[in-house]
């Protein structure tokens, strides 16, 4: 075995182990060594693992890998003539297939992937390098998957640019006033009633309040969220009763332990249902003047878009 | 169902400050289930928050996805689970019932002539019945365009007799069972009963004159084959109850490949999936299916065999004329246990009239 001066992570493995795994990788027929692909495991490793990790953690790590997808494009991303015909034999009729799924029509679908298939290849130049998306995959999830992902990313944020754009020529067309620049005052919500609120929606599991978001928020169907949580969809509809209903508990609580009495509580509830109904749709209509990307009926996050 | 407080709507919406976008390569790996559990709380954390991301999400769903087993403790207790328990428990007290009273009748008595196996000990394979409306095909797919939807027609392979011939393997089949009617009569030229060659609840046979070596074994996971191996072994002493037909036909298991090239396995119609370790270090991508016999394929040549819907797995490496199979496999055909046809993404086409002990490349 030649000397490779893999540095730590590699050498906590072993180096059996890494010619194993090399080995599985086929990285040695798109022209990638030994040494490149130890680097490039180094550097999923410390993207990942903690500095502290054990080498049977290292190891568990590195084995769970997609290393033969890595190999195949992290030697594209080094603009391996060979890796890159594998890649296309296997994945450019599957990336105008997905686009077309996402995008659903057709000229949307073809533009969709024909810009990301550009971000793949690398038309990018930093520095004199050629900069491709492709080097950015590390192998956790499927490379279909992470093709996926990436066209989905690419979509939402064409389309958020795309409805900046068209709401401003919208408006201006029907006469529409633009909105002042001073928001109307939100009505008023008893603090209390906002920080219990605050308090039950914390004591929920991350799951929990993504069920909630996704289906009361996002509008979507049972279905689909129990697609995307991998579980029967009569688990998501047990789920949604049983958090609604803790839910309202949990806030009546909440309020009692701030001081009202139990009648209170529940009138500020009940308070609540009727002037906020009215204040939700009236912010609603407001915000969402134009169908989301998905045809779902949803706010818009206020956050960044994403990377 | 129960609606939460429009408060609860609008605080939710707020929510903390967003912490960072995930990258498309840890939400990629949380749709197909491979984060850490560390990982996947703090992806759901930001979801719950982030619009857009759950939009992505949404979007980057696989078209086809077959749902995993429901996930803790309730799995046990699952309504499926103790419906199933409940009629094979009653499938089992009955049987055991009527079986005193024959016995106590006459012990000479054959048993009720409704056999559920055909077998032949002559040496030649027996071939399957041939299809008909009652009986599914047997399933031929590749990963993508895998229909877990099928329930084939079961057929099983039992250990060869005498096995001076390798190829002399008796086969025991079930018929029409899907619609739970009547099955064939017993061709009982020499051949035992079910009853008399029932293997123990937790080894079913494994052919293993075929192939060459034998993966790992996998013991049994689920208490439920015990129950369903008793209430098989009963079935044979009973007459005529198409409710126990039925749930025979229910023991053949569906299954269906991720995306991830994992192996997925249904024994109660589809509603619920449970992960089968085949070959964890290889991606696989196409399966064959004729009832309780299934072939896997995938990457480098990876190609896995089992009798015994799914519980034990043997190795197959296909030689011709001193080359072996390692190209990726991207289609596996089998029409009936005997006859296949694998696949590779360098064009080549392997083929076998002896359920993999030789094999012909083209």
């Amino acid at each position: 075995m030649p000397e490779l001066g893999v540095q730590s992570g590699m050498k906590q493995i072993g180096l059996q182990s890494l010619a194993e795994i090399y080995q599985k990788s086929r990285a040695a027929d798109f022209g990638l060594s030994i040494e490149n692909f130890a680097g490039i495991l180094q550097e999923v490793i410390k993207k990942y693992l903690a500095a502290d990790a054990s080498p049977a953690e290292i190891k568990e790590f590195v084995f769970s890998l997609r290393v033969e997808e890595l190999a195949l494009v992290r030697s594209c991303a080094a603009g391996h003539e060979r890796a890159w015909e594998v890649f296309l034999t296997r994945y450019r009729e599957k990336l105008y297939e997905i686009a077309a799924y996402i995008a659903k029509e057709s000229s949307a679908a073809r533009e969709l992937a024909d810009s990301l298939y550009a971000d793949l290849y690398g038309t990018t130049i930093r520095d004199g390098q050629r900069v491709s998306k492709l080097a950015s995959y590390t192998g956790r999830g499927s490379l279909e998957g992470w093709l996926r992902t990436v066209l989905a990313q690419e979509f939402v944020n064409r389309y958020r640019r795309q409805r900046r754009l068209v709401s401003l020529d919208e408006e201006s067309e029907q006469g529409t006033q633009f909105p002042a620049s001073t928001p109307e005052p939100e009505t008023k919500v008893d603090n209390r009633l906002a920080a219990a609120t605050d308090d039950a929606l914390g004591e929920l599991s991350p799951e929990d309040r993504f069920i909630l978001a996704s289906y009361y928020l996002d509008s979507r169907t049972l279905a689909e969220i129990a697609r995307i949580l991998r579980v029967h969809e009569s688990t998501i509809s047990r789920k949604l009763d049983k958090i609604a209903k803790s839910l309202r508990k949990r806030i009546l609580a909440g309020l009692q332990q701030r001081g009202m009495s139990r009648r209170q509580a529940q009138e500020a509830l009940e308070i609540d249902v009727r002037d906020l109904g009215l204040n939700l749709r009236s912010r609603l209509l407001q915000e969402t003047s134009h169908p989301p990307f998905s045809n779902k009926k949803a706010e818009a996050s206020a956050g960044k878009g994403p990377s | 169902m129960a609606q939460i407080p429009k408060i609860g709507l609008q605080r939710l919406q707020k929510g903390a400050e967003l912490q960072a976008h995930p990258d498309a390569e840890l939400i990629a790996a949380f749709i197909e289930n491979s984060t850490t559990r560390r990982e996947r709380t703090d992806i759901l954390d930001h979801l719950a928050q982030c619009y857009e991301c759950r939009e992505i999400v949404s979007l980057a769903l696989p078209e086809r996805m077959e749902v995993e087993k429901s996930r803790g403790a309730s799995r046990w207790l699952s309504w499926p689970v103790l419906r199933w328990a409940g009629a094979a428990a009653c499938v089992v007290v009955v049987g055991m019932a009527v079986t005193l009273h024959y016995e106590s009748r006459s012990r000479s008595a054959q048993v009720n002539t409704q056999p559920v196996e055909v077998a032949t000990l002559d040496g030649k394979v027996a071939e399957p019945p041939s299809p008909g409306p009652a009986i599914d095909q047997p399933t031929n797919k590749t990963a993508e365009g895998l229909n877990p939807e099928r329930n084939p027609a079961p057929v099983r392979k039992k250990k060869a007799t005498e096995g001076a011939n390798s190829n002399s393997i008796s086969i025991n089949q079930t018929a029409d069972i899907a619609q739970g009617g009547p099955e064939p009569e017993a061709q009982l030229q020499g051949a035992e009963t079910l009853e008399a060659r029932t293997p123990p609840a937790a080894a079913p046979p494994v052919n293993e004159g075929i192939v060459p070596g034998r993966a790992k074994l996998a013991e049994p996971t689920i208490a439920m084959d015990n129950i369903a191996e008793a209430a098989k072994r009963q079935a044979t002493a009973l007459s005529g109850s198409s409710a126990i037909v039925a749930s025979r036909a229910r023991l053949v298991p569906r299954w269906a490949l991720n995306s991830d090239g994992s192996l997925q396995r249904s024994r109660d119609g589809g509603s619920t999936w449970e992960i089968v370790s085949v070959a964890p270090q290889s991606r696989l991508r196409a399966l064959a299916a004729i009832g309780f016999d299934i072939w896997v394929g995938g990457s480098g040549g990876a190609l896995y065999h089992s009798v015994d819907a799914g519980q034990h797995w043997s190795q197959v490496r296909p030689v011709a004329d001193g080359e072996a199979l390692t190209a990726d496999i991207i289609g596996v055909e089998f029409p009936d246990p005997q006859h296949g046809k694998i696949s590779t993404s360098s064009l080549e086409t392997w083929t076998t009239d002896d359920a993999g002990q030789h094999w012909q490349k083209q």
